[in-house]
């Protein structure tokens, strides 16, 4: 993991805040970070650390990015898709997101688009599969079940928690991460959750967390989280290139390389059940 | 042998001392073994079937099915949450790969509004409203259904263990945490069991230790007593004990020292030891005594017995040692170790006998040798008892020597008997038959069996040799007709694979019209169909079809049945998969379990055919170049030959299978079956070479040698008896048989070689005139 003088693949010429978008789709709450005024203090507690967190994250905003989703076997075999993300988001709070397969080529042009009213947190999810030339409506999931097969679940994806509501927070020691000190939490959730605690390794200079460890019943380290390639797009905001969520206990592994970012605004039109069926 | 007798007569306190220290460092280490117990472990892992196997293994996970029963009212809160707390209890445990239980089944449905895909029931359900809604959610699962009786009486956990722990020792241990989880759960009126491979080991291990603490202890007070009840005197019994305690020390601790482990095998390695270990003790012992009679003094009578004892008693062990060895070759793993163990183990105990219990007479009778009247006290007994044995062997005699015809005809006629039936003999390597009936172990598989189907499971390996070729229809057509055919299949049910899947997801996107349960006409259909199925959460598919998706499995459950009837199962599964995939070029191929236990029995004959042969081979070999003729070397074999007929015809005749276990009795049976046959016919020909006529020298050795063989027969036959006390069926039967086996070869030594040596002409017995006193009666030592 590289946080600075990463000059390397500068893939974000579009100069595209892609936590918006990625995060909306992949661990949204936990991730962004779009940072003002860093308070500098060696004696922080753990909540002034989650108020800088919480404060650089940022819901709003429209974007597309391009990523590629890799499923990794326990035995280390790999699937891969290619998929174009586009999210915008309404006066009204409306969240509307829309998910196109390009690779590989026999799901290319699956597309899934999911409205969700900020009033009633309900989701409306539409399914199109070219092959069969009809879109449907699908159930939403839940909370704890696998986001489309991978090591996230639509918990972790959907990100609503705000840390500082829904955790209690504690300082542990310091660490060092990829050589980037790094301030280390363990939040433990108050409300309903898959987990009893998450560890998290921020990033002392900008705030940013970049590592989280997931801990389950009896306190046995269930997913690990992990961010790498960090560097700062034309917007002059950090984004990791590699997100890595491993499950311990199943051995699997979700790859995310973010191939390129936009932040060009996405027309209307795109989130409706009739644009489905465009190629 | 002169300097070994000066060594033992010069310095007895060395040797002994010797001994010792080498069976205490053996020793120990024989107390840290580990004991081993799995079908997959009895195959050599190079053999195709295993490889096939693992590979399958390597692409969807293990293949080893192990459950959780519950017999409870399944639609009840209190039932559904134990449910969960077991799953979840099990879930993390190490060396756990997956738990379904009827909760998270996978539910595929749809309707004109739209699809979903989801588990049967989202936590567990409280209200009975939720505990309906289960119910009504688990009839449109398929997987879910499969999981729970129709009654609503009973429901089954399904664990998948990780590939690496499900062949393995862990297993065992797994499978006791496991059971203790579950059997926490357990409530009044409520049944729970375990079920599975790993799981019988586990039983069987635990058996196997209690089994051992119980009948090791009782065969050495077995052979304690007949040793005492044919000596008459304690301190024999002592000197013979503590050679065999040595003997088996050194025995166990190379094992442990060389990283085997115990097996379900040679468990059973101690209690032979124990019991063959005092044959040539005995021998030793009684010609001591017999010297000493005559009024030796203990060094000379010691140079006596091993001057002359020493060539025989090699012999018997030798031949004994060949029996076993001729499981070296044996395609069973813990057969092949247990073989070689017990070779060695006999080998050992010769060292011993040899050197040990002649330097603690001869210590002993320096030290007491004024307690000669005790002794004489002895001895009047002992001659008392043995005058009702010497009554029965004088008549034996007279009847070998005067009707030698009648009794080879009446040995033939009841061997033809028992010989009819040899072919008819079954063949069996399932697990099952190990344990009682009774054992929780047998009636949780067979509440399983009854209730959800089996517990094994068959699965039929479709690889396309291509990236993504699963996706192709025509393929998934194929792999649907054959999932429907194994479903037609006696004893196979439940089957699954990707291609029901397919078409069930097919279904469910439109509207669960039945008339779409097929798979869709397009490949691009069916990648984006399996996306979607991903894309929900669905689980599971990756023990359906590999990453790639180049491979898939066709997967049913078979039921606990006879390893013959398995074989009717996976041949006809072969029969229909060649039909549906003929010229396709799609490799296909059955794995599992079964096929693992089918393979195995195929083995069997061959196993059984190569160490008959080898033994038999082996003990003429050597009994020929020992004594200078083959022609004895034959004759000591008829008896043995006669005896391992009669054991197989009276398997047959019993239903008793040619297993693991019962495979082992005739090498076994050949190996110290021949002994008898040795001592016989060298006391015959010492005889005859001492100017005997045949009828005197046929009488004499009867009445004299035969009352060594008899003894002897007793100790193997109580010791191999004491096994039938055994909690593994197998074991059991085995030790009857094997003390069966003794008892009709040591008969074919008293009775039948002597009648087939009345009938031959002495000369080609006696061999070379014999001049001098010096020669050993087998014509080896100087």
């Amino acid at each position: 993991m590289e946080f600075k003088g990463e000059t390397q693949r500068q893939i974000n010429s579009a100069g595209f805040r892609i936590k918006n978008v990625y995060v909306s789709i992949l661990v949204i709450g936990i991730f962004i970070s779009l940072f003002s005024g860093i308070v500098y203090g060696a004696d922080l507690t753990a909540k002034e650390i989650l108020d800088q967190v919480e404060g650089t994250v940022l819901f709003a905003g429209d974007g597309s990015a391009r990523i590629e989703l890799i499923t990794e076997s326990k035995r280390g075999q790999q699937r891969s898709n290619t998929l174009q993300i586009y999210r915008k988001e309404d006066e009204d709070n409306t969240e509307k997101q829309l998910l196109e397969y390009l690779r590989p080529a026999d799901v290319a042009g699956t597309k899934l688009l999911s409205i969700t009213k900020s009033e009633s947190k309900d989701s409306e999810i539409w399914l199109y599969m070219p092959a069969l030339g009809k879109e449907r409506r699908i159930a939403t999931q839940e909370m704890q079940t696998k986001f489309m097969g991978t090591d996230f679940t639509y918990e972790e994806i959907s990100g609503t928690a705000a840390y500082e509501e829904d955790y209690e927070s504690e300082r542990l020691d310091d660490d060092v991460v990829d050589g980037n000190k790094c301030y280390v939490l363990r939040l433990a959730p108050t409300g309903e959750s898959e987990y009893t605690f998450v560890k998290m390794w921020v990033w002392q200079d900008e705030f940013i967390p970049v590592k989280i460890e997931f801990y389950g019943r009896g306190d046995k380290l269930r997913k690990i989280l992990e961010t790498a390639d960090w560097k700062k797009n034309e917007s002059d905001k950090w984004e990791p290139a590699n997100v890595v969520m491993s499950d311990i206990v199943s051995g699997t592994k979700t790859i995310i390389k973010i191939e390129e970012t936009s932040e060009a605004d996405i027309p209307d039109d795109y989130f409706t059940v009739r644009y489905l069926r465009r190629h | 042998m002169k300097r070994l007798s000066d060594v033992i007569t010069g310095y007895p306190l060395v040797v002994v001392v010797v001994l010792c220290v080498v069976s205490v460092f053996l020793g120990i280490n024989a107390l840290g073994g580990d004991i081993k117990v799995d079908t997959e472990s009895m195959v050599p892992k190079d053999d195709p079937v295993i490889q096939d196997l693992t590979d399958v293994v390597e692409d969807f996970g293990s293949q080893d099915m192990m459950m959780v029963v519950i017999k409870a009212d399944v639609y009840n809160h209190r039932t559904l949450a134990k449910v969960q707390r077991i799953a979840d209890g099990i879930l993390d445990l190490p060396g756990i790969d997956d738990v379904v239980t009827p909760l998270d089944a996978v539910l595929i449905r749809g309707d004109e509004l739209g699809l979903e895909i989801s588990s049967v029931a989202h936590g567990v359900p409280e209200t009975e409203e939720e505990i309906g809604e289960f119910k009504n959610a688990l009839k449109d699962s398929p997987q879910g259904s499969a999981m729970v009786s129709e009654d609503g009486d009973a429901l089954a956990v399904f664990i998948t263990l990780e590939p690496g722990s499900a062949a393995s020792f862990d297993s065992q241990t797994l499978a006791g945490d496991i059971e203790a989880i579950a059997f926490r759960e357990r409530g009044p009126g409520e049944e729970i069991y375990v079920i599975g491979e790993a799981y019988l080991g586990y039983i069987a291990t635990n058996n196997m230790r209690r089994d051992l603490s119980v009948l090791f202890p009782l065969s050495l007070a077995v052979v304690i007593i007949s040793l005492y009840v044919s000596f008459g005197r304690f301190f024999d019994v002592a000197i013979l004990m503590i050679s065999i305690i040595m003997s088996l020390a050194c025995s166990l601790g190379l094992m442990s020292v060389l990283g085997y482990d115990i097996t379900i095998v040679s468990m059973i390695l101690p209690i032979i030891l124990v019991s063959m270990g005092s044959a040539a003790g005995i021998h030793i012992l009684n010609r001591f005594h017999e010297e000493r009679r005559k009024g030796r003094m203990p060094e000379a009578a010691i140079n006596q017995v091993i001057h002359e004892l020493t060539g025989p008693v090699s012999m018997t062990s030798l031949t004994t040692a060949v029996g076993f060895a001729s499981f070296a070759t044996s395609f069973i793993s813990p057969v092949k170790t247990f073989g070689i163990f017990a070779a060695a183990g006999i080998m050992i105990n010769l060292v011993i006998t040899l050197t040990c219990v002649p330097s603690l007479l001869i210590m002993r009778s320096r030290y007491k040798i004024r307690r000669a009247q005790i002794q004489r006290n002895g001895l009047a007994s002992g001659t008392a008892r043995r005058s009702v044995l010497n009554r029965f062997l004088g008549s034996v005699a007279t009847a070998v020597v005067t009707g030698p015809v009648k009794v080879i005809l009446a040995v033939l006629a009841v061997t033809i008997v028992f010989a009819v039936a040899v072919p008819g003999l079954k063949i069996e390597t399932n697990w099952m038959q190990y344990f009682r009936q009774d054992s929780p172990a047998v009636m949780g598989t067979q509440l399983a069996e009854k209730l959800f189907g089996g517990t094994h499971s068959v699965s039929v390996l479709v690889d396309t040799g291509e990236y993504d070729g699963i996706k192709e229809p025509d393929i998934l057509n194929r792999m649907a007709r054959l999932q429907d055919r194994m479903d037609n299949v006696d004893n196979l049910s439940h089957p699954s694979s990707v291609a029901e899947l397919v078409r069930t997801v097919n279904k469910a996107l439109n509207a669960d019209d039945p008339d779409y349960f097929t798979i869709p006409p397009t490949r691009e259909a069916v990648a984006q169909e399996l996306l979607l199925f991903t894309m929900q959460g669905g689980e599971g598919l990756d023990s359906m079809v590999s990453y790639d998706f180049q491979k898939a499995l066709v997967t049913a459950r078979a039921a606990n049945v006879s390893t013959a009837e398995l074989g009717s199962i996976i041949d006809k599964v072969e029969a229909v998969t060649d039909e549906e995939f003929k010229g396709l070029g799609v490799d296909t191929r059955v794995v599992g379990l079964p096929k693992v236990m089918l393979r195995m029995m195929e083995k069997f004959m061959d196993d059984q055919i190569k160490s008959l042969i080898l033994s038999a081979v082996g003990v003429w070999i050597v009994v020929s170049v020992i004594s200078g003729s083959s022609i004895i070397g034959l004759l000591c074999l008829i008896p043995l030959c006669i005896s391992i007929l009669i054991n197989f015809g009276f398997m047959s005749y019993m239903k008793i299978p040619l297993d693991v276990i019962t495979i082992m009795i005739s090498g076994i049976s050949i190996g110290i079956g021949v002994d008898y046959s040795i001592h016989l016919t060298s006391r015959y020909r010492y005889e005859l070479r001492n100017g005997k006529e045949q009828e005197d020298a046929l009488k004499a050795t009867i009445t004299s040698t035969g009352r060594g063989i008899f003894f002897n027969a007793v100790t193997l036959i109580l010791g191999f008896g004491l096994l039938a006390f055994s909690t593994f069926r197998a074991i059991s039967i085995f030790g009857m048989l094997v003390a069966g086996t003794m008892f009709t070869s040591g008969l074919g030594a008293l009775v039948f070689l002597p009648a087939i040596l009345r009938a031959v002409d002495p000369k080609y017995i006696r061999g070379k005139k014999v001049s001098s006193q010096n020669k050993s009666p087998l014509g080896v030592g100087k």
